[in-house]
């Protein structure tokens, strides 16, 4: 998988590319380290061009969740297909995450 | 001439498709070590055998998740020896579901009756543990397990979905 971050009006957007499985939820889990260790408060992790996620990056998802609420921040998820979709549902994700279909309605979330 | 030579092509092309997707079984078969470095070989077969059996790109990132959890459970839970196994993958298309055995040895378990994830609790007490087997059989339309002379089977059929 393949990561770009931007930062803008102290928003930061985690652009989540190819797919997070068991093998590339490591270069996620590093990406949560280093954005925890600088305390960002409000993030978007936006998954409009990541095929699928399994267990392995759902435990990613969820460590973001849990920083971010402890810190008194927003976590925002965007632009899920269908498949990651279903996986949150089945997993019991949706009614813990805050969810929407674009980057642009995520960034009202946070005004 | 050209109109006939285009003709000609096209009945050809035609029977072919036709020959692939309804008459000929796609099969692709392959046998990896355990140990998750051997999961890049099964998301390029995955990548094969969509084509091949012209997956959407819906059902070609379920059976990549699929796998991706079934396979790194049993990398991790089934040889605690530690030792160099095989496991066994046959992909296979039929009519309306993309089907998948994997055989390999190591411990028996039914990943069916492993224990439950609690799926409501609130999000500071969420725990991972059980998801990944949870979402195998949440997305599979068949899941089957067997184990027969110390060899473990599993056959699941996926639905295909539709453009």
């Amino acid at each position: 998988m393949e990561i770009k971050e931007i930062i803008q009006d102290n928003i930061t957007v985690l652009d989540l590319f190819g797919k997070i499985d068991v093998n590339s939820a490591k270069t996620f889990q590093e990406k949560f380290s280093e954005i925890a260790g600088r305390g960002d408060k409000y993030v978007i992790l936006n998954c409009e061009n990541l095929s699928y996620v399994s267990s392995s990056g759902l435990r990613v998802f969820l460590m973001f969740l849990k920083h971010i609420n402890k810190i008194g921040g927003k976590l925002m998820i965007t632009a899920m297909n269908e498949i990651i979709y279903e996986v949150f549902e089945i997993s019991g994700f949706l009614p813990i995450f805050n969810i929407s279909k674009t980057i642009e309605e995520a960034k009202k979330e946070f005004l | 001439m050209e109109n006939k030579i285009k003709l000609e092509k096209f009945t050809i092309l035609l029977y072919n498709t036709v020959i692939k997707v309804f008459f000929k079984k796609i099969r692709h078969k392959i046998c990896i070590s355990n140990d998750l470095k051997e999961l890049e070989k099964i998301s390029k077969i995955i990548e094969i055998f969509s084509n091949d059996a012209c997956l959407t790109c819906k059902t070609t990132s379920a059976l990549g998740l699929i796998l991706d959890e079934l396979l790194s459970n049993i990398i991790f839970y089934s040889f605690p020896d530690n030792k160099t196994n095989e496991i066994k993958i046959l992909f296979e298309k039929s009519r309306k579901t993309a089907d998948v055995t994997i055989e390999y040895g190591g411990i028996e378990f039914d990943p069916r009756n492993a224990p439950k994830p609690n799926l409501e609790s609130l999000a500071e007490d969420r725990q991972i543990g059980g998801l990944g087997i949870h979402i195998v059989l949440k997305m599979t339309h068949l899941f089957e397990y067997k184990r027969k002379k110390e060899v473990n089977t599993i056959f699941l059929k996926l639905k295909i979905d539709k453009e």
